[in-house]
């Protein structure tokens, strides 16, 4: 479900980036042309200049909102990510203490001369199953703890989509207060991007996307470099 | 007597996670949100044994820290590892030569991560 959601999420985001981003390089384009026009000739301004001057000037409120909005989602999962965890984990916790005080009762109970009408074998036996269900609890916990992970990798990536968009108002904004942008600023803005990627499998959905090809998905998108857990150690 | 770990990350779940599977151990922990917070608690903490650090993290990254930290004389031979979501073999070049002892890239599986730490750790 996570990874899901992810994967829609991560979609959406990028759709919309490269949109915006396409739309940056035209005005960008548009804005160096109109640099070079006679100002004259800057009185015609076409329909479709005009529509791309609203374009840019929509853009700038509405950037905001996305970032927001994302930061929100950042914000609600890590708290209900925080509040899973610490259940889960005083849960395993108490789980283990549990056990290890019934195993000191017993240690002290077999420690004692034995009573006839005791059943300290069947004490036993039910000690035995318990520090096995506690075993199974802790393997359990362990899992959900990896799982539970996704929510720091999730985050990232969408910081990683929330500082680009907020690149790409600055551009737009300059753009609307006719500072105009140098031509290669879009490329910029890839690079810049590029560069603030963390994890293999963003670098794969962007060159994927940028070849027009369909983006990989979370688990086809990571790569050996990057496959849970893996360590390297430099030196011992 | 327990012997000590600095966990720096500036995500709660992530320092949640790391300091319950050290704990759970044996280990105490010291938690920070960036680097320039564990700088200020190692003062007034006991000597750690080992560091384990994010890299990515607002205020004082992963590098900057280790490469403070290796500065510090009763630091130069202190494990440290990095727990991120980075893995291109360049930002491990340039942990390496800041200082790092080993890279882990999250997510982490607790069990391989104790065997990460009881390896790197003087016996």
């Amino acid at each position: 479900m996570s990874a899901g959601f992810a994967t829609m999420a991560w979609g959406f985001i990028l759709g919309l980036g490269l949109g915006l981003g396409a739309g940056v390089w035209w005005v960008a384009r548009w804005g160096s042309t109109s640099r070079n026009t006679p100002p004259l000739a800057a009185n015609h301004e076409t329909a479709q200049q005009r529509a791309w001057r609203q374009l840019a000037a929509d853009a700038v409120p509405l950037i905001p909102i996305l970032t927001r909005q994302i930061e929100g989602v950042m914000e609600q999962t890590e708290t209900a990510t925080l509040r899973i965890n610490t259940g889960i984990l005083a849960i395993a916790a108490r789980a283990e203490s549990q056990v290890a005080r019934i195993r000191t009762l017993l240690e002290s109970l077999k420690a004692r001369p034995a009573h006839p009408a005791f059943p300290i074998e069947t004490l036993a036996a039910a000690t035995e199953t318990l520090t096995a269900s506690a075993r199974e609890l802790s393997s359990d916990v362990t899992r959900i703890v990896m799982a539970l992970q996704f929510q720091d990798i999730t985050k990232q990536q969408l910081q990683h989509v929330v500082t680009p968009l907020e690149q790409l108002q600055a551009s737009i904004e300059a753009l609307v207060r006719g500072d105009g942008l140098e031509d290669d600023k879009a490329s910029n803005l890839l690079q810049a991007l590029h560069q603030s990627y963390t994890m293999e499998s963003e670098r794969a959905v962007m060159a994927h996307s940028l070849t027009g090809q369909a983006a990989p998905s979370a688990e086809t998108g990571s790569t050996d470099g990057d496959r849970e857990g893996h360590v390297t150690l430099f030196a011992l | 007597m327990e012997q000590t770990v600095f966990v720096i990350d500036d995500s709660p779940t992530m320092r949640q996670m790391v300091a319950f599977t050290l704990a759970n151990a044996g280990f105490q922990v010291v938690e920070a949100g960036n680097g320039q917070e564990a700088l200020a608690k190692l003062e007034a903490s006991p000597q750690p044994a080992l560091v384990v650090t994010d890299l990515n993290m607002p205020g004082m990254d992963g590098l900057s820290l280790i490469r403070e930290l290796r500065k510090l004389p009763a630091m130069k031979f202190v494990p440290i590892l990095i727990l991120t979501t980075e893995s291109s073999a360049d930002k491990k070049a340039e942990g390496r030569s800041a200082g790092a002892t080993g890279w882990i890239v999250k997510p982490f599986n607790p069990d391989q991560f104790m065997k990460v730490v009881q390896k790197v750790l003087p016996a």
